[in-house]
C-alpha cells in the first residue's frame, strides 16, 4: 500500500496535493465579475489611495513580470504568484523569457512542473484546479509568445498569461502583444529608477497598459508605504500613469530554502512571512480587478 | 533567523574560489592578482583584486557569517601590516597596494542589516555578497548575489550619462531633468 502511494505521488505532486487538492468541482464558469468592486480602506495595498486611479480591468490578460534588480526574484515571483492565482480559481499560463541559467521559472518550480508528452510543454498539475502550462523561451522569443497566445488551446482568452520578462527596454517597446506590467523593485535608487524607465516605455507603447508595483524586502511596512506613495505620485504627475501598489514581498529562510531546494514557496512550505506577503500581493492583484478571492479552505 | 549550514567540501571550496574569481573578473571588471595570500593564523585573503581605483580584499566564507567577518578583518589587518612587503612583490601596473582598500565578503548566510552595521562600524567599505550552492557535491552550481541594502547603493557618483548606460535605461529617453526630479521626489 505504501509502495503504491510512493510510486503514484512524487514529492512535487505531494506538495501540490497538500495545498491544492480540494473537493471543489472544477468550475469552468468563473468569469470575472465585470462591475464588482472590492475597495479597501485608503492606504492599504489593493486599496485606492488619495488622488490615485487604479488600473481598470482590461480584456488584455497578459501580465509581464519585470524585476530589474534580480532575475531570480522575477522567476520566483512569476512561479509563486501564478500558483497563488490558480488557488483563487484563476486559469493561468506561464511564459518564461528569461535565459539566465539556474534563475528561470523552471528552476523555481523544480519537480512541481512535469513534461507533458502530448503538448511538449511543462505543466504544473493542480488536482481539482486548472493545470498551469509553462512555456520556456528565449528573451527574444516574442514571436513564439505571440504564436502561443494566439494559437495554443492553452490560452483561450480566459487565462492569465504571466510572462517572466527580462529587463530590456528595447524588447519591451517592441512587444508584439499588449500587456499589463507588474514591476518588482527593491527600495534602492537604481532599481526604482529602472522601474520609472520601464513605466515610461510601457506608457509610450500603450497608454492603456495597466502598471502595478510590488516592493521587495522593505525594512518596514511604513517604509514601503512611503516609497510606493512617492513613486506612484511621481508617475502620475510626470507620466500621467496610474500605478497600482500591490504590497511588498518579504524574504525569509523559507524563501531561501524554496529556492535552494527548487520547490515553490507556496507549495510544501509552512506559512512564513515571505509566503504570507506573496499571498497578500496576489489577493491585492485580484481585488484590484474585482475578482473573487478564496480562503485557504477553498471558499470565497 | 537561524540557519544551519551544510559543510562545504574541499572540492567545492576549490570550485567556489574559481567561480568567485571569474565572477569578479567578468561581472565586476576586477583584475584578480592573487589567490590565498597570508595564512589562517595571522590573516588570510582569499582573493586579492583591483580595479585600479581600489584594492579589494575578498573573503570567501564556507562557514557561518561571523567566522567570515572575523577572517575578513584579520585579512585586512594582515594587508595593512604587510603593505610595504606587498609593494615590493607586485609591480604597480599589476596592483597599486597604496590605493584605498575595500573588503568583500561572500557568505551563504548574511544576516539582515549586516551591510548597514558594517557601514556604521567599519573604517573601510565592506561589500557583501550572498552565494548559493545548487546541484550535487560532484557537480555544484553557484549563484552569487550582491547584497546591496536599500540605502547603501548610491548613484550620486555617476554622471547622468553613465547612470543611464549602467542601468540600461537609455531607451526610455529620460532627460537629465527627469532623473533629477525623480531623485528629488523619491528623497534620494
Amino acid at each position: 500500500m505504501i509502495m503504491e502511494e510512493k510510486s503514484r505521488l512524487g514529492r512535487g505532486l505531494k506538495d501540490v496535493s497538500r495545498f491544492y487538492l480540494s473537493d471543489s468541482p472544477r468550475d469552468e464558469s468563473h468569469e470575472p465579475p465585470k462591475d464588482e468592486s472590492h475597495e479597501k480602506p485608503e492606504g492599504e495595498p489593493g486599496g485606492q489611495e488619495p488622488g490615485r486611479d487604479l488600473p481598470q480591468p482590461r480584456q488584455c490578460r497578459v501580465i509581464r513580470v519585470i524585476c530589474p534588480a534580480s532575475a531570480l526574484m522575477g522567476a520566483y515571483f512569476t512561479a509563486n504568484f501564478s500558483l497563488e492565482l490558480a488557488r483563487h480559481r484563476q486559469k493561468m499560463i506561464i511564459f518564461d523569457l528569461s535565459s539566465r541559467e539556474g534563475e528561470g521559472v523552471q528552476d523555481v518550480l523544480g519537480e512541481a512542473a512535469h513534461p507533458d508528452t502530448a503538448s511538449g510543454v511543462l505543466r504544473v498539475r493542480l488536482y481539482g484546479l486548472h493545470d498551469i502550462p509553462v512555456h520556456c523561451s528565449e528573451p527574444d522569443g516574442e514571436a513564439e509568445l505571440l504564436d502561443r497566445l494566439n494559437g495554443s488551446g492553452d490560452h483561450n482568452g480566459d487565462r492569465w498569461a504571466v510572462v517572466n520578462t527580462p529587463f530590456c527596454l528595447d524588447s519591451l517597446a517592441k512587444s508584439l502583444v499588449d500587456f499589463d506590467a507588474l514591476l518588482l523593485s527593491t527600495l534602492n535608487e537604481a532599481s526604482l529608477l529602472q522601474c520609472y524607465a520601464c513605466a515610461k516605455v510601457i506608457e509610450q507603447r500603450d497608454p492603456k497598459a495597466g502598471i502595478s508595483l510590488v516592493l521587495i524586502d522593505p525594512a518596514s511596512s511604513e517604509q514601503a508605504s512611503e516609497v510606493s506613495s512617492r513613486f506612484c505620485t511621481f508617475m502620475k504627475q510626470r507620466l500621467g500613469v496610474s500605478v497600482g501598489y500591490l504590497g511588498h514581498l518579504l524574504r525569509d529562510k523559507a524563501l531561501e530554502d524554496s529556492l535552494s531546494e527548487h520547490r515553490p514557496l507556496v507549495l510544501g512550505f509552512e506559512p512564513s512571512p515571505a509566503r504570507e506577503s506573496l499571498a497578500a500581493v496576489s489577493r491585492a492583484f485580484l481585488e484590484q480587478r474585482g475578482l473573487p478571492v478564496f480562503g485557504e479552505e477553498g471558499r470565497p | 533567523m537561524t540557519r544551519i549550514l551544510k559543510p562545504v567540501s574541499g572540492r567545492t571550496v576549490d570550485y567556489l574560489d574559481q567561480i568567485c574569481a571569474q565572477y569578479f573578473r567578468e561581472a565586476r571588471g576586477l583584475r584578480i592578482v592573487e589567490h590565498n595570500l597570508g595564512n589562517a593564523f595571522t590573516g588570510r585573503i582569499d582573493l586579492l583584486a583591483t580595479d585600479h581605483a581600489r584594492v579589494y580584499l575578498i573573503t570567501i566564507g564556507t562557514d557561518g557569517f561571523a567566522g567570515c567577518l572575523l577572517r575578513s578583518f584579520m585579512g585586512y589587518r594582515w594587508f595593512r601590516e604587510n603593505r610595504e612587503f606587498l609593494q615590493r612583490i607586485y609591480r604597480a601596473e599589476e596592483i597599486d597596494v597604496t590605493l584605498p582598500p575595500c573588503l568583500i565578503i561572500l557568505s551563504q548566510d548574511i544576516p539582515v542589516g549586516a551591510a548597514a552595521m558594517c557601514r556604521d562600524v567599519c573604517a573601510v567599505p565592506v561589500s557583501l555578497y550572498r552565494y548559493r550552492l545548487f546541484g550535487s557535491e560532484d557537480d555544484p552550481d553557484i549563484s552569487i548575489e550582491d547584497i546591496a541594502e536599500p540605502d547603501r547603493v548610491s548613484l550620486q557618483g555617476f554622471s547622468l550619462d553613465e547612470l543611464r548606460k549602467e542601468l540600461g535605461i537609455e531607451h526610455a529617453g529620460l532627460t537629465d531633468q527627469d532623473i533629477r526630479d525623480f531623485r528629488a521626489a523619491m528623497g534620494f
